[in-house]
């Protein structure tokens, strides 16, 4: 023990400017967390531009000096080379992992537990100490990965060099090896994520205690390699499988999910299709093949995204099947709470995909086959939250979302007026993921039609990324754009307000369809009227 | 024989080339020990190999009774270590880096320290990176010696150094050795100081031990000899006699297996017609000399 606190003495006194460094980013951190709101662009523009602009960086800066630290920390006594001044002291094994490991627990956890704290004080989101736990696990995570990158280089200019080198080898491995699908999912999203953290940690754990314990590089660096590789491999592979299972046994109840069926419906009539009626242009180069469905059993609160397909279209003429891809927006039966669009019949046109004219004219008088899966993203309606346009900042409480509301108006570069709606939400970690939109209604619940091209979605990369990563409050910024105003219609009506609608994806749902003899038919308009027989077999599977 | 070191078979590779090669070596408790050898010869991967700085390839060794791939702290407790290279903490003054030292040591001589620092006038606020080179050597090997341990081993110690800081080192050495019961192994260029320093001498080349024996068994079995007078080369040149050369009158060569009652019979066999013949004592750098320039067959007859 009294060599564990010699060691930790020296290395304090040797590294105090870092941890220093690493304070004032925890510093801006937690000012960026707790003060920074959704539009920073706006706030940037300020007197204090650059303190704010390191705020917003500290999400990077954080853990990079995080990251260095532990270099140095680790370097002071290095494994790799024949420093012999620390490898022939009576230096234990044990006591210097020991107080690397307390080290790290005093000068990153100590300060990153209390941020977290006053960051969830802060927002009032409450913290269980077992959130801490998982979150300096993840913390933990991190800096074993550059402790293994440490124990295997002598100085910090090879540690830079190796852990470069080692990104590219990483990044290039998922990438060449991804499947297409995968992709849809993003490099560290969900389970695949953790569980490809997870193998890079205990490969990087064996590593650095291998190297403690027999200073044996090339070993070490070969367990290394494997972790990677076999974490890339995670990545790679199992994206798309993993996280669709798991979201399948933990996401929509399984009855509900059971009961939904796709139906192909031939006998859908003009009245309940909302089509567009550009897809019937006689001039493009490409037809669009549609096809009307609907779904059954489908509980009310509950809406479906066909997000990806694949259907084969398949003909005595066409051989091989042509491949489409199909997709389509399948919304809940419900018409959207704030009246817009978004409101759907139960009977929908799916886009099958995108025909070459020439084929769709050969194939318009053959007999065709329409046979694929459909993928799609269940979701269930939240409720909604009405307030009055703000003309200063007001907290708004969205499911689990603590949020803090903002309406600027500002000319856009060229010098059109908009709108932008702001929202600087938390929630304790993990994400609920919910998906916002927003509206704008008048003192008669009018909806007022500024034309929104309103980012409705928290974006993805703040829930996977590093700020996550450091703090047990997940923070989403979301900007509303109104675009631009009439020129005759008043700045603002009085009385207007906001309602801003909630969706949260509660799981994925797979339906294979089979539809028999199909005649392609070349429509206009809004005009439909199903040509020929649809036969839909009763083998058909769910 | 009680060894402080016994290496057997001791062999390291750096992929295809063989800085030490079977090494058997004794060095006895108590001795001062010169390892001596040309640069290059593998004298720093032996040490390296006996602190557990570096891996055998082949072969073990044993310092103080422990194989050197088990040392641990208590056994570097009683080994002190300076090498010529060694990187010492440059943040720190001198009197944070002994003080940082002496925490590691539980019979650390803080009286030793603070005659040592004396001594060597090391100025104790000084950052280790401001200081000289002879400073950083003093301030290392305060920082080894001042636990007193059972072996110092000193990698080059005096390389580079000027000869007031070398001959200080040296007299501390000595003086210490007085007051202690403990073994040096110290490998030097600085042949003229090591010989008045060392009881025992090692010498290698290209990683292969040539000798190791007591310094006074070494001095007495190398001689230079000169003949004087007509002279003819012998067909047939004796085992051990080494570097033989000619200039007018004289021939000079030297023998490594001088034996009073042995080597002039020898000698006036080989050369009947000589006028005169000298067999001179040689210095240790007179002896590492003619060993550094003797052929691999001449060698190979040590």
């Amino acid at each position: 023990m009294k060599q564990v606190a010699t060691i930790f003495r020296k290395d304090f006194e040797r590294l105090w400017p870092l941890w220093l460094i690493v304070l004032a980013f925890t510093g801006f951190h937690l000012f960026g967390v707790t003060q920074l709101g959704a539009n920073t662009s706006i706030i940037i523009a300020g007197p204090l531009s650059l303190f704010w602009l390191v705020a917003s960086l500290s999400d990077v800066l954080l853990p990079v000096a995080l990251v260095v630290t532990l270099a140095f920390l680790i370097q002071e006594e290095p494994l790799v080379g024949s420093n012999a001044f620390w490898l022939t002291r009576p230096y234990s094994r044990k006591a210097l992992v020991v107080e690397k490991v307390l080290f790290i627990a005093v000068f990153a956890f100590l300060p990153m537990l209390v941020h977290d704290l006053i960051a969830t004080g802060w927002f009032g989101v409450g913290g269980s100490a077992l959130l801490f736990i998982l979150k300096d696990l993840e913390l933990a995570g991190l800096l074993i990965c550059a402790a293994a990158f440490a124990v295997l280089t002598a100085g910090f200019g090879r540690f830079t060099l190796l852990v470069l080198v080692s990104a590219v080898a990483f990044g290039l491995l998922v990438l060449t090896t991804n499947m297409p699908d995968a992709r849809n999912w993003g490099v560290l999203s969900g389970v695949s994520g953790l569980l490809a953290w997870s193998v890079a940690a205990i490969g990087a754990t064996i590593v650095a205690l291998n190297q403690y314990r027999t200073r044996r590089v090339v070993i070490s660096a070969i367990i290394g390699a494997i972790s990677l590789t076999l974490a890339a491999l995670v990545l790679s592979y199992f994206p798309w499988n993993l996280a669709w299972t798991f979201k399948q046994w933990f996401g929509i109840p399984a009855a509900s999910l059971d009961q939904v069926q796709l139906i192909p419906t031939p006998d859908a009539s003009d009245a309940i299709l909302d089509r567009d009626s550009a897809s019937s242009d006689q001039t493009l180069p490409f037809r669009t093949i549609l096809y009307p469905f609907r779904v059954a059993g489908l509980p009310n609160d509950v809406s479906l995204d066909l997000f990806r397909g694949r259907t084969e279209l398949k003909s005595a003429s066409a051989s091989p099947p042509l491949v489409l891809g199909t997709h389509a927006f399948f919304r809940n039966h419900q018409p959207l709470p704030h009246g817009g669009s978004g409101g759907a019949p139960d009977k929908q046109l799916v886009t099958i995909g995108m025909l070459p004219r020439l084929d769709f004219e050969r194939l318009s008088n053959s007999k065709v086959t329409l046979a694929g899966s459909a993928y799609f993203e269940a979701y269930r309606d939240l409720k909604q939250v009405r307030v009055p346009l703000p003309d200063r900042e007001i907290p708004i409480l969205i499911d689990r979302e603590r949020c803090r509301m903002l309406a600027s108006q500002v000319p856009d570069r060229n010098f059109e007026k908009k709108l932008f709606i702001h929202l600087n939400c938390v929630e304790l970690e993990p994400p609920s993921g919910i998906l916002m939109a927003a509206s704008l209604v008048d003192k008669d619940e009018t909806p007022i039609w500024w034309h929104s091209t309103g980012v409705s979605e928290s974006s993805p990369a703040a829930s996977y990324s590093l700020p996550s990563l450091l703090s047990p409050v997940h923070q989403s910024s979301i900007t509303f754009e109104f675009g631009r105003q009439p020129s005759d219609a008043p700045s603002i009506p009085e009385g207007t307000k906001v309602i801003i609608s909630a969706r949260k994806p509660i799981g994925l749902l797979r339906r294979d369809f089979l539809i028999e003899d199909v005649r392609l038919k070349d429509l206009e308009g809004m005009s439909w009227k199903q040509r020929g027989t649809a036969n839909y077999p009763a083998a058909m599977t769910h | 024989m009680n060894a402080a070191i016994l290496t057997s078979g001791l062999s390291r590779r750096f992929g295809r080339s063989e800085a030490v090669h079977d090494l058997n070596l004794a060095v006895p408790v108590g001795s001062i020990f010169g390892f001596i050898g040309p640069n290059g010869a593998g004298k720093t991967t032996t040490i390296k190999l006996l602190m557990n700085i570096l891996e055998p390839s082949n072969g073990t060794a044993e310092v103080l009774t422990v194989p050197s791939r088990s040392l641990g702290p208590d056994d570097f407790r009683r080994i002190g270590y300076v090498s010529e290279n060694q990187e010492l903490p440059g943040w720190m003054t001198v009197n944070r880096f002994l003080r940082y030292c002496r925490s590691f040591y539980p019979n650390w001589d803080e009286e030793l320290e603070v005659r040592l620092l004396r001594r060597f006038n090391l100025p104790g606020q000084r950052r280790l990176k401001n200081l000289s080179r002879g400073m950083r050597m003093k301030a290392a090997l305060i920082s080894s010696i001042a636990y007193r341990p059972k072996l110092l081993i000193l990698d080059e110690p005096f390389s580079g150094l000027d000869p007031l800081v070398r001959d200080e080192l040296i007299e501390a050495i000595l003086e210490l050795a007085a007051e202690t019961e403990w073994t040096v192994f110290v490998s030097s260029h600085d042949l003229s100081e090591l010989e008045s320093v060392v009881s025992h001498v090692g010498y290698i080349e290209q990683g292969r031990l040539q000798f190791s024996e007591e310094l006074t068994s070494v001095q007495a079995r190398f001689r230079e000899v000169e003949i004087t007078g007509p002279a003819e080369m012998p067909v047939s040149w004796p085992t051990g006699w080494l570097r033989p050369a000619t200039s007018g009158a004289v021939t000079r060569f030297v023998v490594s297996t001088f034996a009073e009652e042995r080597t002039p019979e020898q000698i006036e066999s080989f050369f009947p017609d000589c006028r005169a013949w000298e067999a001179r004592p040689m210095s240790l750098r007179a002896i590492f000399t003619s060993m550094a320039s003797a052929d691999g067959r001449e060698r190979t007859a040590l």
